[in-house]
């Protein structure tokens, strides 16, 4: 992935137009939050933001400098050419006025909002990079609009989804979510005061993994990455399971597994899932053995923890690593690149995680790079 | 005077305890052909008919009965002792596993001597620790491999003298080349595959998930051979490994139904993996290579070393790359022959009924005679 820092506002290059065409400026929470993203973009030299609502309601407030395509409707010349039986001369000039729109923008990238408004994507005179947004609460005027698009070249989707495109790029929309408490429980001192209270060591390199699902979590993978940190990197890391609290034989089971892998004495396990927990470390390490939750993943990368996992999520991140399945050796090694890295780095890539700006930059060079 | 001799088993299942118990049995029934056995199980299972054909069984518990043992039912207590308190006192009982130490909390203890041949090792040895305080009523302690010995020279009080009784398997029959190719087919091979056999029951310390790790390794480094576990079907671990190895998409690997006779499908392997993460000494490794079939395993975590000493191949626990480059290392077919040719001499020389069960009954006529 791209270096985030670099070119925030330089304007070396054309700014890109990128027009963002909305349901409607309703009262729904990803409303909100893409409203976040607006104003950041607005504040940029290299970025021309329009907006378009496809309908507004008597008691909603569209954004200053915005238009409403459902005017073109209502238009007054417009009506009275279609009140005099002259529908096909209205329609006409409904479409040289969005063509006008249209010119006027002139959009590198298009946002469909819940996917919808592609009706007037054939009044462009070029192919600009669309960009889907699914919303798992649609609008509620959704039956008069055509079918929504499920994808384009970029499909943003709730992080919590499991229906995901499997064509073009596809981010998270984590913009509607709240992650500030992870940033929180990802600082140093966080991090220290949370391995505190759990009496796990402080001060040597702690690889964290969780999961109540037993043996489908892999926990007997974890214990014996830890083996391989030890005798083939020379690693001397310690390694917390959290979970199971409710499966006794399972923790016994585990206790003895670490024993026979020699490493016994460096292998903790703490009974109950707590999002502090899970940033303590300074690896993350899911051997998961079936899919993880995403949003659970991206939860912890927010917390600026490294991730070390199998192919059981599409997660991206400069701070997630993908190693074949069941691989516990090539994750020792990820482990040991991600101990060895500059956490400093991965905490400023995790940003986009997390606020509307870091959300920007990153959404930016996907667009830029498929224009 | 005719002898008694009670053989008490953990069960009758088709696991290593029972499989070793009968191979006792019918050892004394064929030499000492007077003696009078007695098998006590504290469950049921498949080898029930078997036993019956050399002794009298008793099964303590009815099918799928549960028992804590810690906290027994009183009344149901009661009534086991009851119907065991008619049974005619044994000159002297072995317990073939410490599990077996079970079936005392029913029997009548009339002071006869008890020989605990132990077999376990880890925490299957919790038993020494547990309600049944078998410590106090074992009068000579036999380790089924060196390997248990170090580990009951630990556990037991220092009084406690322990002898090496080491498992054994009977001598392999013959097999014929219609029955090997027939169990090549049905275990995935054919033509010039290299068909690697592992087997036991689905569970965490027989490690099949293990071995569907090794067979994993062996093709990401370019291996072609074909994996087969023979057993376990019936146990809940077994499905997810299938459903796993489906998902990556590993068609080289099968689970089938567990044998009766593990012979020929042992004759059919060209190499047995017994990734086992806690075995005291595993009848599989010596059933397979008393049939010629090199066996594979880890280092650390049980008897398979010594069972083989110089011959011993394989790799520390829990190196599962290192078993795959194990396996690797029987690549050509004569290295493979080889070594399971001296496998197969130091089995058959050390590990069979022949030398095995005089040492074992020699402890048990010796323990009648202590007491008497």
């Amino acid at each position: 992935m791209a270096n985030h820092d670099g070119g925030r506002h330089s304007v070396c290059v054309p700014a890109t137009s990128i027009l963002f065409i909305l349901a409607t400026p309703d009262g729904r929470e990803s409303t909100t939050a893409l409203g976040r993203i607006l104003d950041d973009l607005e504040r940029r030299d290299d970025v021309r933001v329009s907006v378009w609502y496809l309908r507004v309601d008597d008691n909603e407030e569209p954004r200053p400098g915005s238009r409403v395509v459902d005017e073109l409707r209502t238009w007054a010349p417009v009506h009275a050419l279609e009140r005099s039986g002259l529908e096909m001369i209205a329609a006409r000039v409904r479409g040289l006025l969005l063509r006008g729109w249209f010119l006027k923008v002139r959009p590198d990238v298009v946002v469909l909002d819940d996917g919808l408004g592609e009706r007037l994507l054939g009044s462009t005179s070029r192919r600009p990079v669309r960009v889907v947004r699914l919303n798992p609460e649609p609008p509620t005027f959704l039956h008069f609009e055509p079918t929504p698009l499920d994808h384009g070249d970029v499909t943003i989707v709730p992080p919590s989804s499991t229906r995901r495109p499997t064509v073009g790029r596809v981010i998270d929309d984590t913009l509607a979510l709240d992650l500030a408490d992870m940033r929180r429980l990802g600082t140093d001192d966080a991090r220290r005061a949370t391995r505190q209270l759990h009496a796990l060591p402080v001060d040597v390199p702690l690889v964290v993994g969780w999961g109540d699902d037993g043996w489908l979590d892999g926990p007997d993978l974890f214990v014996r990455a830890l083996w391989a940190l030890e005798h083939r990197h020379g690693v001397i890391a310690h390694g917390v399971w959290v979970g199971l609290g409710v499966d006794p034989h399972e923790v016994e089971r585990l206790r003895m597994e670490a024993d026979r892998c020699g490493v016994g004495d460096r292998f903790h396990q703490r009974p109950t899932i707590t999002p502090a927990l899970k940033v303590c470390g300074d690896v993350v390490f899911l051997p998961y053995r079936s899919p993880g939750d995403r949003l659970d993943l991206l939860c912890c990368v927010a917390g600026g923890s490294a991730l070390v996992t199998f192919p059981v999520t599409d997660v991206e991140a400069d701070a997630v690593a993908i190693v074949p399945h069941l691989d516990v050796e090539r994750a020792a090694d990820e482990i040991v690149a991600f101990l060895e890295g500059d956490r400093a780095t991965r905490w400023r890539d995790s940003l986009r995680l997390v606020d509307a700006g870091g959300f920007t930059e990153y959404f930016l060079e996907v667009v830029r790079s498929i224009a | 005077m005719t002898r008694r001799w009670r053989v008490a088993v953990h069960a009758l299942d088709r696991t290593g305890p029972p499989m070793l118990a009968l191979s006792l049995v019918r050892w004394i029934r064929s030499v000492h052909p007077a003696d009078d056995i007695e098998i006590v199980a504290f469950r049921g299972g498949e080898l029930v008919d078997e036993a019956s054909k050399w002794s009298s069984v008793e099964v303590v518990l009815d099918h799928h009965e549960p028992w804590a043992h810690a906290w027994p039912d009183p009344l149901r207590l009661e009534a086991l002792r009851a119907r065991f308190a008619a049974l005619p006192s044994p000159d002297a009982t072995v317990l073939v596993s410490v599990s077996a130490c079970q079936v005392l909390q029913v029997l009548p203890d009339r002071g006869e001597p008890l020989v605990a041949w132990v077999v376990e090792t880890g925490e299957d040895l919790h038993w020494l620790d547990g309600p049944i305080h078998v410590l106090d009523r074992t009068d000579v302690w036999l380790a089924g491999s060196e390997a248990t010995a170090s580990e009951l020279a630990v556990r037991l009080p220092r009084t406690a003298a322990v002898s090496l009784a080491p498992e054994f398997i009977e001598p392999p029959a013959e097999v014929s080349a219609d029955a090997v190719a027939a169990c090549r087919v049905a275990m995935g091979a054919t033509g010039d595959d290299v068909l690697v056999v592992g087997a036991g029951i689905g569970t965490h310390r027989k490690a099949p998930d293990l071995f569907l790790e090794t067979a994993l390794a062996h093709h990401r480094r370019g291996g072609q051979w074909r994996f087969t576990w023979i057993g376990g079907t019936a146990d809940p671990m077994i499905e997810p490994l299938r459903r796993e190895a489906e998902r990556l998409d590993m068609s080289y690997l099968r689970f089938v139904d567990p044998v009766v006779d593990v012979g020929p499908s042992f004759t059919a392997a060209d190499v047995f993996l017994h990734p086992a993460r806690l075995d005291s000494f595993p009848l599989v490794c010596l059933h397979a290579a008393a049939v010629g079939t090199p066996v594979v395993a880890f280092d650390g975590v049980g008897g398979v070393p010594e069972m083989f000493g110089a011959d011993f191949v394989g790799a520390p626990y829990p190196d599962v790359e290192g078993l795959a480059d194990a396996l690797g290392s029987l690549a050509d077919v004569a290295r493979r022959a080889s070594l399971g040719s001296s496998q197969r001499a130091r089995v058959l020389d050390r590990f069979t009924s022949i030398t095995g069960a005089p040492t074992v009954f020699g402890h048990l006529a010796s323990a009648a005679r202590l007491v008497a």
